[in-house]
């Protein structure tokens, strides 16, 4: 990508383009499908393919004139191409076109994992105050950093909780410590647990945590003083 | 050199000794009926942390307050009393379930064994194996105390039908199977936070494996919750040494209802 931005940034100040970039191809298809996107009827001598928004790989054919291109992961992939060559007086001369392909879903989630920010809207609805789910895998808390495996546990955490968290009409604090294959039967944790599942990156541990006026759906943090900051945040 | 906080109530018991009114009922796993790692359990895909990580994580849990017991103790989660049934055998692993939905921050409900157990046996006082009744809890379920008392064995047939739909609100959909005679990771688990329910041939019984516990002269132990009301050792409470705890059979709880 840097060579090929260098490339652009040196040919750019040319006179008006004889180049011309042309993609045809499909711009949806199956996960798993061979996509074959066609640059022949481009104007130009030098073809560069780029996928701008995936580390996924692709594969150029026939002098750089197609590329093939297969995903099993839904998405939109976005290619570019730059075609190079000279103008009528002799100039270097560059023209660029872009082409996207969705593969899968016609709205997926962008291909490149992406961190999490807090969502400005409350991620789960009917809390009437501070709602918090982490969600692990108890098989792997062997893998869990100390601090993480400590606000699994911590009566420093739980204290904070049962004090700082609504209540449920039996009069149990609103948070709960899931395995991520559990169903919850109360509908605000299922919901929590279906928001945090759709998280972009969502892995375990994780933590969903709302005050009702706003919150967030994010990984635990790797330290008890970090989760009990994360919960202040929201819970005071 | 660290140290586990424990009580000469913990530390001091006879375990020849059986208090009046209280009984037993550990019989060996058979194998062919529940291996290990088949049906309702699966080996755990992780080995035992090494040794030399013990104490200090230990000292870590005790002095963060992550310890089971002092969760329990938070949550108010009282040991089982099995009063004068067999059924050790079940209660360790419903008193696994009832630690699990503490750890959970589930509502505090108490749990009937013999809900597990009198189904199993048909409404006998007879002995077992922890695999047998967390067969039984994760195909239908336990019922609460309040629906069936702890010990009941009388009326067990109806009461199986008129409890069914409660009993399924608490099932536990995983369990691991810890490798036999593996003190290393039953340490493990309990370092880690996860109940376990250990059958322990030589005293013919089944308890539950809640704490790790640094002792001195360099040894450890196991702080378990037995099921014999909170009268016996520490409220319900001892210490069981590397050679007694090492258990013949272990199961622990992953996730449920």
């Amino acid at each position: 990508m840097r060579s090929l931005f260098l490339l652009l940034a040196l040919l750019m100040p040319t006179v008006a383009s004889a180049q011309k970039a042309v993609i045809k191809g499909p711009t949806e298809s199956k996960p798993g499908d061979l996509v074959v996107l066609d640059a022949s009827s481009s104007v130009g001598t030098k073809y560069k393919w780029a996928l701008v928004n995936s580390d996924k790989t692709f594969l150029p054919v026939e002098s750089n004139t197609k590329v093939v291109f297969s995903s099993g992961e839904q998405g939109s992939y976005k290619f570019m191409l730059a075609v190079a060559g000279f103008d009528t007086k002799n100039q270097p001369d560059i023209d660029v076109a872009f082409f996207t392909v969705v593969v899968g879903s016609p709205v997926p989630p962008s291909p490149v994992p992406v961190p999490p920010s807090p969502d400005p809207k409350p991620p789960v609805p009917n809390t009437n105050g501070l709602l918090v789910l982490i969600i692990e895998e108890v098989g792997d808390r062997d893998k869990l950093p100390p601090g993480q495996l400590s606000t699994l546990k911590s009566t420093v955490i739980r204290s904070y909780l049962d004090t700082h968290c609504a209540k449920n009409s039996k009069g149990v604090p609103e948070y709960r410590v899931y395995d991520k294959d559990q169903e919850p039967t109360e509908s605000n944790f299922a919901d929590a647990l279906k928001l945090a599942k759709s998280t972009q990156g969502f892995k375990t541990p994780w933590i969903v945590i709302s005050n009702g006026q706003t919150g967030e759906s994010t990984p635990l943090p790797t330290t008890l003083d970090d989760s009990l900051k994360l919960l202040k945040k929201y819970g005071g | 050199m660290f140290l586990s906080k424990v009580t000469a109530k913990e530390l001091h018991i006879d375990y020849t000794f059986i208090p009046p009114g209280m009984s037993k009922g550990l019989e060996i796993r058979d194998l062919m009926k529940h291996p290990r790692g088949a049906g309702p359990t699966k080996l755990p895909n992780f080995g035992p942390i090494p040794r030399s990580e013990w104490v200090p994580r230990t000292e870590k849990l005790e002095s963060n307050g992550e310890l089971l017991s002092q969760l329990l103790d938070l949550h108010n989660i009282k040991v089982k009393d099995q009063n004068g049934t067999n059924y050790c055998w079940a209660n360790a692993p419903t008193h696994c379930v009832e630690i699990l939905r503490g750890v959970q921050n589930q509502e505090y409900i108490s749990l009937s064994p013999a809900s597990v157990a009198a189904i199993i046996k048909r409404g006998a006082n007879q002995g077992g194996w922890g695999a047998e009744a967390l067969e039984q809890i994760r195909d239908e379920g336990i019922a609460p105390s309040s629906l069936w008392s702890d010990n009941q064995r009388s009326g067990w047939s109806q009461l199986a039908d008129s409890t069914k739909e409660a009993r399924a609100k608490f099932k536990v959909t995983e369990w691991f199977d810890l490798p036999e005679r593996s003190f290393d990771m039953l340490f493990t688990f309990v370092l880690m936070g996860i109940p376990v329910a250990i059958g322990l041939n030589w005293w013919s019984h089944e308890v539950t494996a809640v704490d790790p516990v640094i002792l001195p002269g360099g040894k450890f132990g196991i702080r378990i919750d037995n099921s014999w009301g909170t009268s016996w050792g520490d409220k319900g409470r001892s210490i069981l040494t590397e050679s007694k705890a090492t258990p013949d059979d272990a199961v622990a709880p992953g996730s449920t209802l």
